[in-house]
């Protein structure tokens, strides 16, 4: 399905009037001292009356069948908001891996119940190098040890799709997160509104998807990237916001702070990151969902720029604030930390620079 | 757009350049460059974006960038009365009376060539406080004054002039626009000296300089309308700079494909293309804004501070490469193309200058 410029904002506002509304930074503030992270009741809200869960599920899966243009808006509110709910995790990264999948049996099993919400996965594609997981085969499934890091919201999913080696390629397989040796241990993440952390496996029986995943993961990694870079782009429009608002009115010598010029010029520097971050998410958006085989370049473009643009504007906030945005109570260390957190998800700057570097053949 | 207009563009530049060369081989001077813009006018190239009653195609902007691209791939020098064809005429074609836009035509033709004398010894970023006077004197007004890093100055045979017909009136509601004749007599025009070298700019004297009252273009009084104007063209060139300086990255890339780069010199050379990557999406979007009928935002000024430090930076890059010898008179473009590039922060608004816009126009702060 595709949408009108209108639809688009009319998401945007729908999106962004939902979270002001169901989850502002008081509730979302409760929620990171919770155990799971977010609120179960409002995920089904907005999976429900916003279709947020199944944006991205083809509509004959009962989903919206959107593409990267709605999904780079909603994960930009999703960022301004600091959304605490798996839409990340399972509505983009599982979702996209069962479409890529090509398994259409495995598909029209899970897809309707990730797109009413109804189910929550998580994807789990880095390796523990001291225990990456192996699959061997046992009767008509398979059985899988070993262990998954840096899993996306990891504390909400009731199910798991993980890759490990099969065959001499690289499988994807269903694992439900309450089976016998499953272990899901959340890690301390850095973001304290987003939860990460280790699924470790012993011997547990799991499903196949698909069959070779290769290709499927490669989309995956690059979908993960851009999905990144979108919710920076939404932080970082939010932390000018709020800089800016406090420059017009905190007032020292007799003025607001923002009539000093090393402000405003601080300010404009971070309007100039926050527009090219939209602009660059706005074109990797329209080339993922136009030509996606052609997508590589601009999604390292935009993942490096964003991680580290994002991070200065977020960085820039703390410093227009001063004292009172050292603190915990405000709400600008909660943005730098998730938008510190997303520069390392599906690599660094600096690994896609390299990357960069290496398609440039200036690797020698 | 239609590939029919790049195509029959490509037929003439494939017949043309050829045959240019062959009389003037790789000179970029400025005669060369006079020659150039008459072979692409008579052909209709020089101003695609002008009115055809003006002379031009009436294509819209991202049109008028394709043919752009495509002509620069031919390493062609560039036209000669740029100001005139990008910045002087698009204003005369919107403030004139008809009979200044007989100018057009001649602008085109290079017939004539155009300055802009706007800024002032003691108007450069406050450009409203400029001081060059106009009294009206029967059928004249009478200019005495002078103007300063006037581009093309030497050149020029007209001038878009900003002088002061109000002194009592608030700063930007005293200025009226001129068109000058740079032979009229009581004008000197002397060569400045730039840092490398060229003196592509000029200072120009006013004594009791007598310009009819029919050069005045818009309204007296009402030229700094006038002059918002000629800078909004100005500026909206930067959007097509943005997205040349992305070829320009990738080219510099390709030129060191397989050098033996040590890492820190690969990782620059892709943060180069990153910042000119990202900063070509905002001009491609600003471009195609404008091809739909909307006004381009705060886009045009953005562009402007993040592509003159980002080609700042890439000029030094350049030099950098060439190490020693850059600076050691091996690698003269190299180092020419580095003092060059410290005048994009400072021409058509400085950096500062930029910045204030950008955070009292864009963001609201109060100002200082
Ligand atoms: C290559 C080149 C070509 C040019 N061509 C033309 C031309 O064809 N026609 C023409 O009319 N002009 C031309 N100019 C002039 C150009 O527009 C001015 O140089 C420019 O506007 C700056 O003015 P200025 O030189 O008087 O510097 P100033 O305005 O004196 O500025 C000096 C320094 O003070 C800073 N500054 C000034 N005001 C502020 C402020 N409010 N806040 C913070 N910092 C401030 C500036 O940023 C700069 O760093 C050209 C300049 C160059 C370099």
């Amino acid at each position: 399905m595709t949408t009108t410029i209108a639809e688009r904002e009319d998401l945007r506002a729908a999106i962004r009037g939902f979270l002001a509304d169901r989850l502002p930074e008081a509730t979302v503030r409760v929620l990171i001292d919770t155990d799971t992270g977010f609120d179960a009741r409002a995920w089904t809200q907005l999976s429900g009356e916003l279709g947020l869960s199944g944006l991205l599920v083809p509509e004959e899966h009962g989903g919206q069948g959107l593409s990267t243009v709605e999904l780079g808006i909603a994960l930009q509110e999703s960022g301004r908001a600091l959304l605490g709910a798996p839409f990340l995790g399972s509505a983009v990264l599982a979702t996209w891996a069962l479409v890529a999948s090509g398994d259409d049996a495995t598909a029209k099993g899970l897809l309707p119940a990730l797109a009413d919400g109804s189910t929550v996965a998580a994807l789990g594609i880095d390796d523990d190098p001291q225990a990456p997981v192996r699959a061997v085969p046992d009767g008509d499934g398979w059985r899988l040890t070993g262990a998954k890091r840096h899993v996306v919201d990891v504390a909400a999913a009731d199910t798991f799709l993980v890759t490990a080696e099969a065959d001499g390629g690289v499988g994807l397989f269903v694992v439900p997160s309450s089976g016998d040796g499953v272990t899901v241990e959340q890690t301390g993440s850095l973001d304290l509104t987003r939860r990460l952390g280790v699924v470790r496996l012993d011997g547990v029986p799991a499903q196949r998807v698909g069959t070779d995943f290769a290709a499927g993961l490669e989309t995956v990694r690059e979908l993960g990237a851009f999905a990144c870079a979108a919710e920076q782009a939404g932080i970082a429009g939010r932390c000018l916001e709020i800089a800016v608002e406090y420059a017009r009115t905190r007032e020292q010598f007799g003025k607001p702070i923002g009539s000093f010029q090393a402000i405003k010029h601080q300010l404009a520097e971070h309007l100039a990151r926050v527009e090219q971050m939209r602009a660059a998410v706005t074109a990797a958006a329209a080339e993922l969902a136009t030509s996606p085989g052609s997508a590589r370049e601009i999604v390292s473009v935009v993942k490096a720029y964003c991680g580290d643009a994002g991070t200065t504007v977020a960085e820039g906030l703390i410093d227009t604030l001063g004292g009172i945005g050292f603190t915990w109570e405000h709400v600008a260390h909660l943005y730098l930390r998730r938008m510190k957190t997303l520069a390392y998800l599906f690599g660094s700057p600096a690994e896609h620079r390299a990357r960069l570097a290496a398609e440039f053949g200036l690797t020698g | 757009m239609s590939t029919e207009v790049l195509d029959e563009l490509r037929g003439f530049l494939d017949e043309a350049v050829p045959r240019f060369r062959e009389q003037f081989g790789d000179d970029a001077g400025w005669d060369t460059r006079i020659a150039w813009q008459r072979a692409m006018a008579e052909a209709g190239w020089a101003a695609p974006g002008w009115a055809a009653e003006n002379g031009g195609r009436a294509l819209p902007a991202h049109e008028v960038l394709a043919i752009e691209e495509v002509t620069a791939g031919y390493g062609m020098p560039p036209l000669a009365g740029m100001l005139g064809l990008k910045n002087v005429g698009p204003t005369l074609a919107a403030w004139g009376t008809p009979e200044q836009k007989q100018h057009l035509p001649r602008i085109l033709s290079t017939e004539e060539v155009w300055c802009q004398g706007f800024s002032e010894p003691g108007a450069g970023s406050d450009l409203a406080g400029l001081r060059t006077r106009a009294v009206r004197d029967g059928e004249d007004y009478v200019v005495n004054g002078q103007k300063i890093w006037t581009s093309n100055g030497m050149h020029a045979t007209h001038m878009e002039l900003l002088v002061r017909t109000d002194p009592d009136a608030p700063k930007h509601r005293g200025i009226s626009a001129l068109l000058v004749d740079m032979s009229t007599p009581g004008i000197e025009v002397r060569p400045i000296r730039q840092i490398n070298g060229q003196a592509e700019f000029a200072e120009v004297f006013f004594t009791d300089v007598r310009v009819p009252v029919e050069n005045l273009l818009g309204k007296e009084n009402d030229g700094w309308n006038v002059t918002m104007t000629t800078l909004g063209h100005e500026r909206s060139g930067v959007a097509i700079f943005a997205t040349r300086f992305e070829r320009e990255v990738r080219d510099l890339i390709a030129a060191h494909r397989g050098d033996d780069l040590t890492p820190v010199q690969q990782d620059t050379l892709v943060r180069h293309f990153i910042e000119a990557r990202v900063v070509a999406i905002l001009g491609e979007a600003t471009l195609s804004r404008v091809a739909a009928g909307e006004q381009p935002g705060s886009e045009q000024s953005v562009i402007k501070l993040v592509w003159s430090e980002a080609a700042q930076r890439l000029a030094a890059t350049k030099l950098d490469l060439a190490g020693i010898d850059g600076v050691a008179g091996d690698a003269p473009d190299a180092a020419d193309a580095y003092l060059s590039a410290r005048a994009m922060t400072i021409a058509a608004g400085t950096s500062p200058i930029v910045k204030n816009i950008l955070s009292e126009r864009v963001l609201g702060l109060p100002r200082g």
